[in-house]
């Protein structure tokens, strides 16, 4: 019969040292990685606003963004107005999905969980459709066209669809356990929201129907100034509220009873982590449209890169590295040098997909937890 | 310090359910678990050890009584107070891919560090000094998901420990291990509870070892009948027999065996 003895690994003195070397060791590559995401982010945001489908000359959209006189006024109008507000909703938007798509996978322990794929998106939709093709005027840009008290009710009618949809899919989840089930639950989910839409779309005029097809293809240039402010703070307060949740993030990665014992409020935790899902999904879906795949992948992209399930650092890679790739999904839609924009969501789906297909090889089982 | 009640139920009965469809597992309970010892709890599946454990936890309310843990009733203990004192291991064995073992020990400090889960010296300590209790030191820095069931059971219990517990519950914990780590693990349990003055309760269907090794043994079966006592003192007295209906004191008397010395 075995006998089991205990031999400590280091002599007692050297503990604390050597767990001190080690976490220092790991923390030092863990902020070279945060720092490289954030260079990346720095990149794509300068590429954004000096590539398009005009091609201005660099010292040109240098003199623009500081508030200079163009050599054409055409260039100022572009920066200014255009690309400069584009790249931040990119931004904020990629951050925002991002950070959603992690507080989803943790939530419910699922590798493919996003607020995309478990219909969330799909409830946005519903609700924007609900105001667009309903109500409103009928017009083919559908944020200029409703003014601010217009974007105010989309924002409402899109975070109330994502919190409906998700409410949905959290009762579900309380009976089933198994993710793949959960996923085709979400996926008919979105099945069903693409009916009411389109009968509300049979019943509606070409015009709105156009503004909400328009609005379902995905894009960062929405966005206006006047905009910017009501986007960017919800956007915030939802990263705000999702940073806040680290710790209790971290202990439901081993399931909400686990969490229990560990002292945390599950109830209340579930709320605030659901809330900022639906707050940050239903707010770039508002203004950007239902933008595939970076709920997903993000957070795949970067549990690889920093090798850890540390929410406290796994939130703020989530957000840089979110917003670096809308930036560059943003760039490589605008086709550079070319005189066409590609629909967002198809360079979405053209990187994204081989990123989940990617997540799926390395696990042969979906069960084995995030 | 060791052998003296830190945990005990009154009066106590279990179920679940509210209103007119309650279904009551057990009735009238008086338990208790000792600093230092080790309880196993037996019995055929589908008697309720779960609700039991879960009950005596603290993680679903008794249907009657109460349970107090180190003085207190743990109905007004908040949560991160009762999470200081009782520690529990269910059988979940769904791991997150990219945690290490430290991160997981580290887990255990949740109920003591402030929200932005700063760690202090102590923190950190403590953590390190779980790890060597079970002899996974040299397992800190590698990923869950590649250690084998064996060492990860270690490192989930390092993570109870780290938690510094009065009371350490865990629901079959030897369950996915062959024999020679469940025989390590009932050593290392029974090393730890004396060593750290912590009462261990673990519900288990190894009888053969809870019998060698336990300290005192609950056992249960249907409609909610139970009974505690050593190994020896159930043997004798046949609650054995009534619990799993067979002949268990003959099959247990046989010389190949010494029970409960």
């Amino acid at each position: 019969m075995g006998t089991f003895t205990a031999k400590p690994a280091f002599k007692s003195s050297d503990e604390p040292a050597i767990a001190r070397r080690v976490t220092s060791r790991r923390v030092g590559r863990l902020r070279w990685v945060l720092l490289l995401l954030a260079g990346l982010l720095c990149a794509a945001f300068l590429v954004s606003l000096f590539v398009g489908s005009v091609s201005i000359p660099p010292q040109q959209v240098m003199t623009a963004l500081f508030g200079g006189e163009t050599t054409r006024a055409s260039w100022a109008t572009i920066v200014q107005d255009y690309r400069l507000p584009k790249a931040l909703t990119a931004l904020l938007a990629g951050a925002g999905l991002a950070v959603a798509g992690l507080l989803m996978q943790t939530l419910f322990r699922n590798p493919l969980a996003d607020t995309y794929v478990l219909g969330i998106g799909s409830g946005a939709s519903l609700g924007v459709a609900l105001v667009v093709l309903t109500a409103g005027v009928g017009t083919t840009t559908l944020m200029g066209a409703l003014g601010l008290a217009g974007d105010a009710a989309i924002i409402v009618a899109a975070t109330l669809g994502a919190g409906a949809a998700l409410a949905v899919v959290l009762l579900v989840a309380r009976r089933v356990q198994s993710a793949p089930t959960l996923l085709i639950i979400g996926l008919m989910f979105g099945y069903m929201t693409s009916a009411v839409v389109s009968i509300l779309a049979h019943f509606t005029i070409p015009n709105r129907l156009q503004a909400y097809t328009n609005w379902t293809q995905g894009t960062f240039g929405d966005v206006t100034w006047s905009q910017m402010g009501l986007f960017a703070a919800a956007i915030l307060f939802g990263l705000g509220m999702s940073f806040i949740s680290g710790k209790p993030l971290n202990a439901l990665l081993m399931g909400e009873d686990f969490a229990r014992t560990l002292g945390v409020n599950v109830r209340r935790a579930r709320w605030v982590i659901l809330i900022a899902a639906a707050i940050l999904a239903g707010t770039a879906t508002a203004f950007c449209g239902p933008i595939a795949f970076l709920g997903i992948a993000v957070p795949q992209i970067c549990r690889a890169l920093l090798r850890i399930s540390d929410h406290r650092w796994l939130l703020p890679a989530s957000a840089l590295c979110g917003a670096a790739l809308a930036l560059a999904a943003d760039v490589i839609a605008q086709a550079p040098g070319s005189q066409t924009i590609l629909p967002l969501n198809a360079v979405m789906a053209l990187f994204g997909a081989p990123i989940v297909i990617w997540v799926i090889l390395q696990r042969s089982n979906l069960r084995s937890g995030i | 310090m060791n052998g003296e009640p830190v945990l005990s139920a009154k009066e106590f009965s279990i179920g679940y359910g509210q209103g007119k469809r309650v279904t009551v597992i057990a009735e009238q309970l008086d338990l208790s678990l000792n600093s230092g010892e080790v309880v196993c709890l037996l019995g055929p599946n589908g008697v309720g050890k779960s609700t039991l454990i879960r009950t005596l936890a603290g993680m679903q309310p008794p249907l009657a009584g109460q349970v107090t843990i180190g003085g207190d009733d743990i109905s007004r203990l908040d949560r991160m107070t009762l999470a200081q004192r009782i520690s529990v291991m269910l059988t979940d064995r769904t791991i997150p891919m990219m945690m290490t073992a430290r991160e997981m020990v580290s887990l255990g400090r949740f109920p003591h560090t402030n929200w932005l889960n700063q760690f202090s010296q102590a923190d950190h300590q403590a953590v390190e000094n779980a790890l060597n209790a079970v002899g996974a030191a040299g397992l800190a820095d590698r990923l869950l998901s590649e250690l084998s069931d064996g060492e990860r059971q270690k490192v989930m219990i390092a993570r109870s420990l780290a938690q510094q517990p009065l009371v350490l519950m865990m629901d079959e914990p030897t369950a996915f291990l062959d024999l020679p780590r469940r025989i390590e693990m009932m050593y290392l349990l029974k090393r730890v509870a004396s060593e750290t003055a912590c009462a261990v309760l673990l519900s288990t269907h190894d009888l053969d070892l809870a019998l060698r090794q336990a300290d005192q043994v609950w056992l249960m079966w249907e409609n909610g009948q139970l009974a505690t006592g050593t190994a020896a003192e159930l043997l004798e007295s046949g609650a054995f027999n009534r619990a799993f209906g067979v002949l268990f004191d003959e099959f247990y008397q046989d010389n190949r065996y010494k029970i409960g010395a």
